[in-house]
């Protein structure tokens, strides 16, 4: 079995399964540019968490 | 993570948006950027912090909202479901086993038949590696015992590949894990088995 710890060791193809095909969806659509060609075009990334959690995280020093 | 092991999160150029009990943060971008190796692993750089930081929902690459407003309108929309999922999801993190056929097993993708034969046996040869597959999954998810509504699976998702199966674990659950498919990858002559994580779950995540 081969271990992967690190992101960064993950390979391409897995990461692009992962992050084009799961997770949460909010816009019903998107545009992404590859290669020069506007395919979907992004301005955010978004991540999801409770208020009251991302309130004490963000809050500590 | 659980509430009382929450570490520091630094903003490092996100921006918050809050609505309903749920927040969601973005990282703003001039203009569409290219959706290459580097963007891609900056986002799971990026989902990675923040789910090591507190319970999150990763979100899938590549969503556009014109402004916070456009964000937040999207976030009411579906925060009591999104709030569910967190309940369920938890400081849970995701496991993904990558299971690899061991020996050949060239896939037929042409649809250009020469003869009805030919269309025939293809479709039996793509029906018996998918049958494969799926008795590979229910081996693998019998022998670490885990409760399925914590397993989703991908069943030959390209060439080469039995299934990804992903598994939501606790976190000082992972180690164990992975012993677990290190034996069961010993005991079976059929696959090869590549473990990732502990990752933000991205397949508990809709």
């Amino acid at each position: 079995m081969t271990d992967e710890l690190a992101n960064s060791e993950v390979p391409l193809v897995d990461i692009i399964d992962r992050l084009l095909g799961r997770g949460v969806v909010l816009a019903g659509a998107a545009t992404i540019s590859v290669a020069g060609v506007d395919l979907i075009e992004l301005r955010l990334s978004v991540m999801l968490a409770s208020v009251d959690a991302m309130d004490r995280a963000l809050a500590k020093p | 993570m659980r509430t009382a092991d929450a570490t520091l999160l630094e903003p490092q150029g996100l921006v918050t948006v809050g609505d309903a009990g749920l927040s969601a943060l973005a990282s703003p971008y001039d203009g569409a950027p290219t959706a290459d190796a580097e963007e891609l692993r900056a986002h799971e750089r990026i989902t990675a912090r923040i789910h090591d930081a507190a319970p999150s929902l990763p979100s899938r690459f590549g969503q556009f909202f014109r402004d916070e407003q456009s964000l937040t309108a999207a976030l009411r929309e579906r925060s009591a479901g999104l709030l569910d999922e967190l309940t369920i999801v938890g400081d849970r993190a995701e496991m993904t086993v990558t299971l690899e056929w061991r020996g050949a097993r060239p896939r037929v993708t042409t649809t250009q038949y020469a003869t009805g034969r030919e269309f025939l046996e293809a479709k039996a040869a793509r029906e018996r590696e998918h049958k494969d597959a799926e008795a590979v999954v229910a081996r693998l998810v019998d022998h670490l015992a885990v409760d399925q509504a914590a397993v989703r699976q991908t069943i030959c998702p390209r060439e080469g590949v039995a299934a990804i199966v992903a598994l939501l674990v606790a976190r000082d659950g992972a180690q164990a894990l992975r012993e677990k498919i290190d034996s069961f990858e010993q005991r079976s002559s059929g696959v090869t088995a590549r473990v990732y994580g502990p990752l933000p779950p991205y397949s508990f995540a809709s």
